[in-house]
């Protein structure tokens, strides 16, 4: 690197300086590395993988009792609530799935740019996930009931578990309308509280999934990253 | 995993370790912060140990391990603080307050206090790509750990020796 600048050159010199101490310090990360050896650690590398894998297996059985529910379901009216929430459960699925392949491709000794654009993407997936699931769940609510509530008690009961007389077709349509209205509601309350809010950190974690801002976010970093690459 | 495994890690630790200290130096937000990410980087070193092909070089290796947590760590801690608040604090990775940082005097120490202003206005792979650059990693090399080309390597280090040098004259200014 012979056209180094001279001021380059100085900061390494500084930055040099600072191993003296580190030197010094090297007895406690040798003690670190031989509680790692012992398995006292290990434990702390549990991430988030486990989560699509959860969300795979609660929607996978969620969806076989839906399908389920499609022989034994009492009212014409439930069927579009249930077909409503197969494809629903089949799309969180798929992206469970997408998920797992991306988590289980990751090798986190790769080149930084490449793993650092696929944990992104990975990151990418579940915002909009979470952000669409969390706007529509005023409309979902309804159809999930349905499907949850009805399935189970005419599987286990039969006929002499009457649950139209509870989810009517009117009650049903209702539900579903307001559901739609508040969506649209929560997206417009969430957009505007967003830059406005100020309290737990929970909370504005949620504002801002539902304003779709950490999605803007994670879409950023990868255009950075895309940036840096080009030069 | 076999002892003699476990003895070869820990002699490469012996030999790298100041390095992983300035990495986590370098992308840690506070002293207890660079604790924890510097435990997070030798649990991720220690996992993927195993995998590491020998007839490759050690410092490569534990520079895209170590790099890929400490960004991933940071984006984790400075994600939160961008979107949530309104101002964000500056990083800063050479903070004198903490007792990890060799208390230094005159021209080092005001090398490194300009240093550290200059990482605070980088992104995470600029960061990455000074630090390589004052480890004296070749060129061949940091395009390997970061996954650019030589070439590129190249740009963007002249890049960052124009902003040292407006950095440098802003405070000649001042």
């Amino acid at each position: 690197m012979n056209d180094d600048s001279i001021e380059l050159h100085d900061l390494k010199a500084a930055w040099a300086r600072l191993e003296e101490r580190f030197d010094v310090n090297f007895g406690k990360v040798e003690r670190i590395a031989r509680e790692l050896a012992t398995d006292k650690t290990r434990t702390l590398v549990r991430r988030a993988t486990w989560l699509p894998w959860a969300e795979l297996v609660t929607n996978g059985l969620g969806l076989i009792l839906v399908v389920a529910g499609f022989s034994v379901s009492g009212s014409v009216v439930y069927l579009p609530c249930l077909g409503f929430v197969a494809v629903v459960l089949a799309g969180l699925m798929g992206s469970a799935i997408a998920q797992i392949v991306m988590l289980t491709g990751l090798d986190p000794a790769s080149p930084v740019l490449t793993a650092q654009r696929q944990l992104a993407r990975v990151s990418a997936l579940r915002i909009g996930e979470w952000k669409w699931v969390l706007l529509l769940s005023p409309v979902l609510w309804t159809p999930f009931l349905v499907a949850f509530v009805e399935v189970p008690l005419r599987l286990l009961a039969g006929d002499a578990m009457n649950t139209t007389v509870v989810f009517t077709s009117r009650w049903v349509q209702l539900s579903l309308l307001v559901g739609a209205v508040m969506s649209g509601l929560l997206y417009g309350l969430s957009r505007w509280l967003a830059a406005r809010l100020a309290g737990t950190s929970f909370l504005r974690s949620l504002v801002d999934d539902l304003a779709g801002r950490r999605l803007v976010a994670a879409r950023e970093f990868l255009l950075r990253l895309d940036g840096f690459e080009r030069g | 995993m076999p002892d003699s495994n476990e003895d070869d890690f820990t002699a490469l630790l012996a030999e790298h370790g100041p390095s992983l200290r300035k990495v986590t130096l370098t992308y840690g937000v506070s002293a207890e912060d660079r604790e924890d990410l510097h435990q997070e980087i030798l649990v991720q070193l220690w996992r993927s140990f195993a995998s590491h092909d020998r007839t490759r070089p050690f410092a490569t290796w534990m520079y895209r391990v170590a790099l890929n947590v400490a960004i991933s760590h940071v984006r984790r801690v400075v994600r939160g603080r961008r979107i949530f608040t309104a101002v964000e604090p500056p990083l800063d990775p050479l903070d004198p307050r903490t007792n990890e940082v060799p208390t230094t005097e005159g021209p080092t120490a005001e090398r490194l206090s300009i240093l550290q202003r200059l990482m605070a206005g980088l992104d995470e792979w600029d960061r990455a790509l000074l630090l390589l650059h004052l480890e004296e990693r070749s060129y061949r090399e940091i395009a390997d750990v970061l996954g650019l080309s030589e070439s590129n390597v190249g740009t963007r280090l002249s890049r960052l020796r124009q902003r040292l040098r407006d950095l440098t004259d802003k405070e000649m200014k001042r």
